[in-house]
């Protein structure tokens, strides 16, 4: 019996803390879509997902057949019909305004398979203070912004004119906030201040780093695709040109 | 169910009584050392042929068919004791019985079944009691611990070797409700519940009655965790003992003709300096169990607190967590073969978390859960008859009240008075014993029958065979928070929700249990069929999806299936018990139309070992072995690199920079290896019976190094390739885990 026992050690002691295979993965056709109603031409992201236990790379994984259909439809029956950007096997564009508050739905067809999804704008977000698209003069090391709008995830940003960068004003999406005091840098003398809604599956989605990290700190994803994977979001947002003195 | 309940209460009244003699007679059993009453005692009448069971004041009523007669009880751990009942004693109706401890009290002691009551303790079905020797056996984690030990049962499962907070038989952790003397205690852990409030040292034993469990028992869907607290004895005894994170000292005695027992246990890392000195965490627990010797009888008190904190010195920032309990009992005597107990209690828990990090956003919340109850069961006794009453008037008030980020778990305060209604009743013969009856738990606007059915037959040959039916019910959700980033591990707080409210439905559960057993001096063997149909089962929405516009909690239904089987060899110097469950549990969420899932912990085997050794010279040796196979995880079909959202809400192609990130298959739908872990104990002993004892002991957890949770995807470098993909590697790597213990006890 002892002999048994010491044995069973053994054996479990030796097997020790390794990597376990895990299932094998399977290639997915990946959407990616947001909706942005202050554009006129829609974008839309068709690629392949790289299978789990493959090496992932850094290259694009376009579609190896284009997709025989990618319309998206709205409740009046009007259909928008994608095409594909020759620049870029990944990319469809369509030409139309997107209407806030209104819904959506995607159908593309690739490879005998049916993709699917439904996206509702957010009603339009308006900055209401200040209330002129631009201000000019300013001295203040901040401008206050405030907004009315739908109760989605918004976000605020400044883009100067003179970098390329943006500056995120919140860590996080937020949902009940109205009103930011956005900090003037004096080194840009012009900056654009952007305050965007976006639906929920955007905002997990489209911002990994300051939504997910602590909600969803193994890096997985689920989206609002029916048929393969990704997203499909709209966003509505507002601007205000800000000039300092 | 109520249908079948009726058919078998029906037939248990409509049983002919035999009108031979009778005589009642009283009864009560004692643990010799100090005189503290056994709860569960088995008491035989060699040639009337009945037999009885001790209630928890120890007492019993037995009805004899001829007089003289000879009683001998039982008692696990303990050498039986015989009583001659002769015409006298008969007439004056009270013997009193003084079981010694056994020499050895060694793991393993879970099959309970006597030689001379089988069908009664076939009929208790899914029962489990553990003496506190037992219990200890098993090795600690940090500290020694009563929900550790029992692991000694294998319907126990716990979510990894961390974990003391147990789930019975593929439900979940939420649905067992904790007793201390029967009373209601509230989530009684220490951090992270990695050890329980509840110190062997200060219990007799713990019980574990997995559904259908006995009427007396609600509040609880899966399973009654119910630990006895020490009594006083006859002389003063008590002891010490101190371990690498508290100092412990117990005390009991007499009183005049009252008794009394006290015990401390005082977790003293925050008086210690280095890196704990800024973030320090204390504990306590205080257990006080008092016998008033009134004109009328006894009256038994019972006093619980509990307080953990942990606070960072400078911010304030932390958790701090109490519990407390007041309850009373009075058993009395009922005419001549009936019996009453009159029962009261109060018990809170409550909880304050300042500023931590929780779903992504500081949160400060307020926990507090308080209940009060009033009671009384009666019990009458006849030859072969027995039928029982209870009444309970309960009032209950739970708030969660959470001040977080958009992601929080959603606040709640409910307060209801409840009430509750059993009726029972209980018939013996030879070879055959039945218990039927009925429970209702009502709140304003809810309620819940409960009947339940228990049998049990002497097949002969040291056989026997149990049948269990029942539903159970709660009339409140107890569900584990699980944070998204370490799951129900180390999870802060719990979240309580009233049923009936808010769309949270009622949580039942209707169980079938047949159990055989065959118990001999040499070996023991148990085997149980299991079965439960869930519904009501609630949890936290996962993380994942729980981050889209879903409600935070999600109900549905679910069930189980299963068979554990158990075998102990006991020996003189040596003692082996091995334990393996096969089982299913699938969830159904949301919706009826919903696909079912295999449910998170869905382990579809798991084996345990345990094995003592008294080596000689106060030398013993303890080893438990557990496998299992893994949990259930949602495995990963692939990666994508998402695009960035711009300002101005333009999608931007993510590029080579980007993060990726996992897109995920079905939920639950694979599995992630093997887990399990090896812990061993030595314990040296000095002094012995009649003298005091010192003890020494040394247990490791978790000494081979094994993995204690599945393998789940992440996007990593291969450690071979230096490739980055998805890999599958346990979350949670558990080095050896040592505890010492000293200890002292006179």
């Amino acid at each position: 019996m002892r002999i048994a026992l010491g044995a069973t050690l053994l054996t479990v002691t030796a097997c020790g803390l390794r990597d376990v295979p895990g299932p094998p993965g399977q290639e997915q056709v990946v959407v990616q879509c947001v909706l942005n109603a202050q554009r006129t031409q829609q974008e839309l992201w068709i690629e392949r997902s790289t299978p789990a236990g493959e090496p992932i790379g850094g290259a694009a994984r376009p579609l190896e057949s284009q997709p025989s259909r990618i319309e998206i439809r709205d409740t009046a029956g009007n259909i928008f019909s994608f095409s594909a950007d020759t620049a870029n096997p990944a990319r469809f564009v369509a030409t139309f305004t997107p209407i806030p508050g209104a819904r959506y739905d995607l159908v593309i067809d690739v490879s005998g398979r049916v993709i699917q999804a439904t996206a509702v704008v957010p009603r339009a977000i308006v900055i209401v203070d200040p209330a002129q698209d631009t201000v000019s003069g300013v001295s203040s090391p901040f401008v206050s912004v405030t907004w009315t709008g739908p109760n989605r995830w918004v976000r605020v940003a400044s883009i100067p004119d003179s970098a390329g960068a943006e500056f995120g004003l919140f860590r996080q999406w937020v949902m009940n906030d109205t009103i930011a005091q956005v900090p003037m840098d004096p080194s840009y003398p012009r900056v654009v201040v952007w305050v965007l809604a976006v639906d929920s599956v955007s905002a997990r989605a489209a911002d990994p780093g300051a939504f997910q990290g602590e909600l969803n700190p193994f890096g997985q994803f689920r989206g609002n695709i029916t048929g393969g994977v990704g997203f499909f979001g709209a966003a509505t947002s507002d601007r205000l040109v800000v000039r300092l003195q | 169910m109520k249908r079948l309940a009726a058919v078998c209460f029906v037939l248990l009244f409509a049983w002919r009584t035999p009108l031979a003699a009778q005589l009642p007679i009283r009864g009560q059993v004692l643990a010799s050392e100090n005189e503290q009453p056994l709860s569960g005692a088995e008491i035989y009448a060699l040639r009337s042929r009945r037999g009885a069971e001790t209630d928890r004041h120890g007492r019993f009523v037995l009805w004899l068919r001829v007089v003289p007669d000879t009683l001998i009880a039982h008692f696990i751990g303990r050498a039986p004791d015989t009583v001659v009942v002769s015409d006298s004693a008969a007439a004056g109706g009270s013997v009193v019985f003084h079981l010694q401890s056994a020499a050895v009290a060694l793991p393993g002691v879970t099959v309970q079944a006597e030689p001379l009551s089988r069908a009664d303790d076939a009929a208790q079905g899914a029962t489990w009691a553990l003496p506190r020797e037992a219990l200890a056996t098993v090795p600690g984690a940090v500290e020694s611990d009563v929900f550790r030990g029992l692991a000694l049962s294998p319907a126990v499962a716990y979510s990894t070797p961390l974990s003391s907070q147990p789930f019975v038989r593929g439900m979940d952790a939420g649905a067992v409700s904790y007793r201390l003397d029967g009373f209601t205690v509230i989530n009684p852990f220490h951090i992270g519940r990695i050890f329980s409030a509840l110190m062997p040292q200060a219990v007799q034993g713990a019980k574990l009655a997995a559904a259908p469990f006995d009427l007396e028992y609600g509040d609880a869907t899966a399973a009654v965790i119910d630990a006895p607290l020490r009594e006083g004895g006859s002389e003063l005894q008590g002891g010490a003992q101190a371990s690498f994170v508290s100092a412990s000292a117990w005390l009991g005695g007499p009183a005049k003709s009252h008794r009394w027992f006290l015990a401390w246990r005082h977790g003293f890392l925050e008086h210690v300096g280095g890196p704990l000195h800024e973030v320090p965490y204390h504990f306590n627990d205080v257990y006080g169990r008092f016998t008033l010797a009134a004109p009328w009888g006894p009256v038994h008190l019972t006093t619980f607190w509990s307080n953990d904190g942990v606070h960072e010195r400078e911010s304030g920032k932390g958790v701090g967590w109490s519990n407390a309990l007041i309850g009373a009992r009075v058993p009395l005597p009922l005419g001549r073969s009936g019996r009453v107990e009159l029962w009261g209690e109060t018990s809170g828990f409550r909880e304050d978390v300042v500023a931590l990090p929780i779903r992504g956003a500081d949160t400060d919340v307020r926990n507090r859960f308080t209940t009060s109850a009033v009671g009384a069961r009666f019990q009458w006794t006849a030859a072969q008859t027995a039928a029982g009453l209870s009444l309970e008037l309960r009032r209950r008030h739970m708030t969660n009240d959470i001040r977080g980020g958009p992601q929080s778990a959603p606040s709640a305060d409910a307060a209801s008075t409840f009430a509750a209604a059993t009726a029972s009743v209980e018939r013996h013969t030879g070879r055959f014993t039945a218990r039927g009856g009925i429970r209702l738990d009502a709140s304003r606007g809810i309620q819940a029958w409960q009947p339940r059915l228990h049998m049990g037959v002497d097949l002969g040959h040291q056989w026997s065979l149990g049948v269990a039916l029942g539903r159970t019910a709660r009339l409140y959700h107890v569900i584990n928070e699980a944070l998204p980033d370490v799951e129900e591990i180390l999870s802060v707080y719990d979240l309580w929700r009233p049923a009936g409210q808010d769309d949270t439905p009622l949580s039942a559960a209707d169980h079938a249990n047949l159990e055989l057993k065959r118990t001999s001096a040499s070996v023991s063997l148990r085997v149980s069929a299991f079965a439960s149909r869930l519904r009501g089962v609630g949890e936290v929405r996962a993380a994942l999806i729980q981050a889209s516009d879903s409600s935070f909690f999600r109900f549905g239904r679910g069930r189980v299936a299963g068979i554990d089987f158990q075998i102990r060899k006991p020996g003189t110097r040596s003692n082996i018990a091995l334990g393996y469950v096969l089982s299913w549990s699938r969830r159904t969420w949301d919706s009826a139309g919903a696909i079912e899932i295999p449910w998170r912990y869905d382990r579809r085997h798991q084996a345990r070992a345990f094995y003592s050794l008294l080596a000689g010279r106060g030398w013993r040796f303890h080893l438990v072995g557990d496998v299992a196979s893994s949990d259930p995880i949602t495995p990963a079909l692939g990666t994508i690199t998402l695009g960035n959202l711009a300002a101005d809400g333009t999608l931007r192609p993510g590029g080579i920079f980007r993060w990726s990130r996992m897109i995920m298959g079905p939920e639950n739908s694979a599995r992630g290896g093997w887990m399990g872990h090896v812990d061993i104990g030595f314990e040296k002993e000095v002094g012995g019976p009649g003298r005091s004892i010192g003890q020494l002991g040394i247990s490791v957890l978790n000494v081979g190094f094994t993995p204690i949770s599945p393998g789940f995807p992440n996007v990593d470098f291969d450690d071979k390739t230096g490739v980055q993909r998805v890999v599958y590697k346990p979350r949670i790597f558990l080095p050896p885990v040592p505890t010492l213990t000293f200890r002292l006890e006179f």
